[in-house]
């Protein structure tokens, strides 16, 4: 499902970009724990839109019938706690590290750039303040959403001959 | 001395769960283990309270809530740690142990009442769309 692809994707470029433990760059709305220290939470489809009026559909030279989907997809990164504004920092820059970029964006089919400032939305949890940053990516990705076998149309002819001695 | 009204109930406990290197949640491991206790209905003060505790931390309304008397210790969530509280089922619906408290017994001071030494817990309706 593109959205398991498209964080799986984010997580690979904010890993390598920020240097935090994979399991500080954690997937958003699980309810679950906080991670210790600074961590950041992706929401990986805030919204998303097809690119064009219909999807593209490819003849192989197998003959069978692919449909390519395009799509755009907003992400939500925020970070949390000491640093927070450095991670996201450098999560941004790293969008123009060509090694990072390919290998987790270009490598999976799918591009993606900053469309938000990172944003200050540090707030009082308890009866201090939490720094936490925000900031959105827009991604477009490029995946294969051939339905299994039920398309409909016919893929195969069978047919036997019967000869009979006249 | 027991809690008065009590029977055997079957309470799943959980382990505290951790993250893995792809920043995904994984639940700790199960036990399952019979605790003695009383499942009751919560006065509607009760419930006031719990809610109003629940909205300051920013969630919503609760759906279904009990109080549960044991002798017993019972576990309460506590996202901290990425517990869960003790789970147990009453007619077919499955409840989490969100809050407790320990009573110790003894005479109530300025009243007449003396209690059993007992935990007091309540507990909430799982949603099966937010597990």
């Amino acid at each position: 499902m593109n959205e398991d692809l498209i964080y799986q994707a984010v997580h690979s470029w904010l890993t390598q970009a920020t240097g935090l433990d994979g399991s500080k760059v954690i997937k958003a709305y699980q309810n679950a724990t906080e991670p210790e220290g600074l961590y950041i939470s992706v929401i990986p489809v805030l919204s998303m839109n097809p690119i064009g009026i219909i999807d593209e559909e490819i003849h192989t030279t197998e003959g069978e019938l692919v449909t390519i989907s395009r799509r755009t997809a907003m992400v939500q990164i925020d970070a949390y706690g000491a640093g927070s504004f450095g991670a996201l920092n450098d999560a941004m820059d790293a969008l123009g590290n060509r090694t990072i970029y390919e290998s987790a964006f270009v490598d999976n089919s799918m591009s993606a750039r900053q469309i938000q400032s990172i944003t200050n939305t540090t707030a009082l949890k308890g009866s201090r303040y939490e720094q936490r940053f925000t900031c959105s990516i827009e991604i477009e990705i490029g995946y294969d959403s051939t339905p299994d076998g039920s398309r409909g149309y016919f893929d195969c002819v069978e047919y036997d001959v019967e000869i009979s001695e006249g | 001395m027991t809690i008065p009204f009590s029977a055997p109930l079957s309470v799943t406990r959980y382990d505290p769960g951790a993250y893995d290197s792809n920043g995904l949640w994984v639940d700790g491991s199960t036990s399952v283990l019979s605790v003695n206790a009383s499942v009751q209905p919560v006065t509607p003060r009760a419930r006031q309270a719990i809610e109003d505790e629940i909205q300051r931390e920013g969630g919503s309304h609760l759906v279904g809530l009990l109080v549960v008397y044991s002798d017993q210790e019972l576990k309460g969530d506590y996202k901290n740690t990425g517990e869960i509280g003790d789970r147990f089922t009453v007619q077919g619906q499955t409840f989490e142990v969100i809050k407790r408290s320990h009573w110790n017994g003894g005479i109530i001071s300025d009243s007449p009442k003396i209690t059993l030494g007992h935990w007091q817990c309540y507990a909430a309706l799982v949603d099966e769309k937010t597990l």
